[in-house]
């Protein structure tokens, strides 16, 4: 039998057993092949392929960075999506070219090096050492695989090693601080005159047809906002927790027993004392006189002088000796250690040996004891009651929650059913827009509830809102509906003719203001046209660029005027307000010497110190300034070079 | 190929063509072995040159960050010697023109950044050493050196830093005509997302809108 299998193995059939067990061998494993292929990408640079997954987490990073600076604020349905997805792939793909010329270049980051990096990071320690199942674990709730972990920090490595030369090589030159800080604080002193635009408004005259052109022409602004009124029913736990019924004395009771050790309060004591006064570091001499002091007064005191007199007269703790040296009562922890210690260890009635503290010697007499006690009950009924109702609220507040949301579900055309069954009172909102609302509609959830198409168009209740991180829930629906109209010209006439004349006032100060402006440069006197205008100057002082006081867009202006060729020759220049009227500017002097004012109360070493401080400031600002630019140079240059596709039918 | 009879031919055939080719075949072989053990030595090498000089990169920026001057310069000297051709060494030479200027010893600084225009080919890199060089010059003094500097390469993505420079300088010259023109070409070409507000600082100080 075997011999006959031998001599045919020899010939076709053994080829063809042959080739049925190689085959399947020689394809083992090319699947993986061929479903890498199948990998979705977000972006490819040059020949470096960026995973869909990548972008899926920097997009996620994205959502959350804006979720933590926004806060409360934080509404998705007014996050733009499109923006963070283009921030997110900008982002992703510039981190990827980054590393790629990294390596491109030559820089390295060997596997020793990264290992070594890894352990030394604080948060994958235990006791100070790495710990592989912390590091295993944190990278598994950060959703992270060890690998693209891996990967990932070597690429920030690479990219840091790449622009080390720019960063952290930026220098300023001594030069370059000092001509910035005296532009950085450069003081300015100027005169400036506002001329209002109101005083011109009594002249202007406004037609009816000029009216009916500026409604025509920008129909647009006069349409009143879409808005709506909704009714609402609220969940909350505050007002639950109100409603909760007293519960009898001895429910309370209990509660006041199962929480003894929190209602504890520590002995207090009730001493008198005189203090002589001693310096710390005193000399033996001083200290034994002012010890042989302290004794002299005890023993006058034994010696039948009252503690109260001797006190207001010889203690120098000013505080308590007009009191006779009363300090009340005071628990361990209030006074210094030796004084206390002596207090603690007296019985009532004694008078002390000197006790010697940080102050000097105390002659000591403790008057009464009040032993550690419970609070008792009724001290802390309120508190009591209050914890009560709150735990009682939360059980029911939840019940609530979930029958809420059943009801308002399963009865989308009605709040009554709900209000009914959970005893909530069916509210009315104020009306309010998209953007804006007082009340419940202050919520910017309730707002996209409100004008969401389920709601809005279809006329079904809200979902259940979690407001006040979960502790208010809210069910809405809309009451009423305003959506935006045109106005009739009739209703804005008024407003339009208010901003007409204020253009036009605005216009006719801009245009006096102009003049005056080159009559001053002509040599007309500042005090003439205060007195045409019936307006006066205002010295600002010597100011700062950021310095408050003087209308913004005044000190501004003055701060881009030409400086004065010498003392006493002002520059004028004019500058329009934001509120239509135009203010004349007269510049006397500009301080290029960058010194800090000293404040009141501030010493000439607190001046030197914000010097320094100033100077360590420009100095940064002026870094990080080239260091922008460069990197951005650095960023867009290898752009120009790479190329770069992103896949954004897939994202 | 021919038929051989018998085995006894076959094996006499293959004799034969070993004395005839033995020697070379075994040449050949060789030759290729000592090549691929070369090269992966070759290899090898080079990353273990890359893994030393990233090392030592590593402990000049500690260096440098510690304000250690001393160690900066000799290790700087070391990379540059060991690891002339290796980015590492570029970048050190930038490190090394910070350390110089914090010490004020703006000719090594000079120095420095005149090896890395020597040295780097990447465009990027090299016009940023190229301004630094400029802002140095113009430091102490030099104005004109710095301006013909600037004009030497090409600014290429770093154009507003090479105009804003150029103000600088001609400001420090009284050119003011000259420097607000510097300056307003930087704003044209900084994008709207960076920071503009020393520039325009640095214009507005020129006046130029004092006449409107």
């Amino acid at each position: 039998m075997l011999q006959v299998i031998r001599d045919r193995a020899q010939g076709v059939i053994a080829w063809i057993i042959i080739i049925l067990i190689v085959v399947p061998f020689a394809l083992w494993g090319i699947n993986e092949y061929i479903q890498d292929d199948t990998v979705l990408l977000a972006a490819k640079v040059d020949d470096v392929e960026v995973p869909l997954q990548d972008f899926q987490r920097s997009y996620q990073n994205e959502r959350n960075l804006r979720k933590r600076m926004l806060g409360n604020n934080f509404d998705p349905s007014q996050l733009d999506d499109a923006e963070v997805k283009q921030t997110a792939i900008e982002r992703l793909v510039n981190a990827t070219l980054l590393a790629k010329s990294a390596t491109d270049a030559g820089f390295v980051v060997s596997n020793a090096q990264l290992a070594m990096d890894i352990r030394n990071m604080r948060e994958f320690q235990v006791n100070d050492r790495f710990d592989q199942a912390r590091y295993a674990s944190l990278l598994q709730s950060l959703g992270l695989s060890q690998a693209g972990f891996e990967r990932e920090l070597r690429q920030q490595f690479l990219t840091e090693e790449l622009m080390s030369g720019i960063n952290e090589g930026e220098f300023v030159l001594a030069k370059e601080a000092e001509a910035y800080g005296k532009l950085n604080h450069q003081r300015r002193s100027f005169d400036y005159l506002v001329i209002p635009a109101k005083g011109f408004e009594k002249r202007i005259q406004v037609s009816e047809a000029d009216i009916k052109a500026a409604y025509d022409q920008d129909q647009e602004r006069y349409k009143t906002p879409e808005q709506v009124t909704v009714s609402f029913i609220e969940l909350s736990r505050q007002a639950l927790a109100r409603k909760i019924p007293a519960p009898s004395d001895d429910v309370l009771k209990q509660l006041y027993a199962d929480r003894q050790a929190e209602f504890g309060q520590p002995e207090q004591r009730h001493a008198h004392h005189i203090l002589i006064e001693v310096a710390k570091d005193a000399d033996e001499a001083t200290v034994e006189k002012a010890r042989k002091k302290a004794e002299a007064l005890r023993k006058k005191i034994l010696g039948g002088a009252s503690f109260e007199k001797v006190a207001r007269k010889e203690s120098a703790d000013t505080g308590s000796a007009q009191s006779g040296g009363d300090l009340g009562f005071f628990e361990r922890g209030m006074m210094t250690k030796p004084f206390e210690d002596a207090v603690f260890s007296m019985a009532k009635g004694d008078l002390s040996e000197p006790v010697r503290s940080e102050f000097g010697f105390h002659v000591i007499r403790l008057d009464d004891v009040k032993k550690a006690a419970v609070k008792p009950f009724e001290e802390v009924r309120g508190r009591l009651l209050r914890d009560y109702r709150s735990s009682k609220a939360e059980d029911e507040f939840f019940e609530n929650a979930d029958r809420l949301t059943d009801l308002v579900y399963e009865h989308p055309d009605t709040l009554e059913i709900a209000a009914k069954e959970l005893g909530l009172e069916i509210q009315t909102s104020e009306p309010f827009t998209r953007d804006r609302g007082i009340g419940v509609a202050d919520e910017a959830a309730v707002r996209a509830a409100a004008f969401s198409s389920e709601v809005l168009t279809q006329g079904n209740n809200s979902e259940a809102l979690q407001l006040d991180g979960g502790n208010r829930l809210v069910v809405l629906r809309v009451k009423h509906h305003e959506p935006s109209h045109q106005q009739d010209i009739k209703e804005v006439s008024a407003e339009i003719r208010k901003a007409l004349v204020a253009k036009e006032a605005g216009e006719q100060a801009g245009k006096k203001g102009a003049e005056l402006v080159k009559s001053l440069r002509d040599g007309a006197a500042p005090k003439t046209v205060a007195k045409e205008m019936g307006q006066s100057w205002q010295a600002s002082g010597l100011i700062r660029r950021n310095s408050g006081g003087v209308p913004d867009a005044v000190r501004e202006r003055a701060f881009t005027m030409a400086k004065p060729a010498k003392a006493g020759s002002d520059v004028v220049g004019g500058v329009a307000l934001n509120d239509g009227g135009y203010a004349l500017i007269r510049l006397h002097t500009v301080d290029d010497t960058g010194s800090v004012d000293k404040k009141p109360g501030q010493t000439d070493a607190d001046v030197v110190a914000e010097t320094l401080r100033q100077r360590q400031a420009d100095q940064n600002a002026l870094r990080s300034s080239w260091v922008q630019r460069e990197n951005a140079a650095l960023l867009d240059g290898l752009k120009e070079r790479a190329k770069i596709v992103i896949y954004n039918d897939n994202l | 190929m021919a038929n051989y009879e018998t085995e006894e031919q076959q094996l006499q055939a293959i004799k034969s063509w070993w004395n005839k080719h033995g020697n070379a075949v075994s040449w050949i072989l060789l030759v290729v072995m000592a090549a691929v053990a070369g090269g992966r030595y070759w290899i090898a090498h080079k990353e273990q040159l890359a893994e030393s000089a990233a090392t030592e990169f590593a402990q000049l920026r500690n260096e440098l960050h510690a304000g250690n001057y001393e160690a900066v310069e000799k290790r700087v000297k070391y990379i540059q010697d060991s690891f002339g051709d290796s980015p590492y060494a570029v970048q050190a030479a930038l490190l090394k023109a910070k350390a110089d200027v914090d010490q004020n010893k703006l000719p090594d600084a000079e120095t420095a950044l005149q090896w890395v225009l020597d040295h780097e080919a990447q465009p990027e890199i090299k016009a940023v050493a190229r301004l630094r060089l400029a802002r140095v010059l113009a430091s102490e003094g030099q104005q004109e050196r710095a301006l013909t500097v600037l004009g030497q390469g090409d600014s290429g993505t770093l154009l507003a830093g090479y105009e804003e420079a150029r103000g600088d300088i001609y400001r420090s010259m009284g050119r003011v005509e000259d420097a607000r023109m510097a300056y307003q070409k930087a704003l044209l070409a900084t994008p709207k997302d960076q920071d503009r507000r020393i520039l325009q600082m640095k214009v507005d100080d020129l006046g130029g809108a004092a006449t409107s």
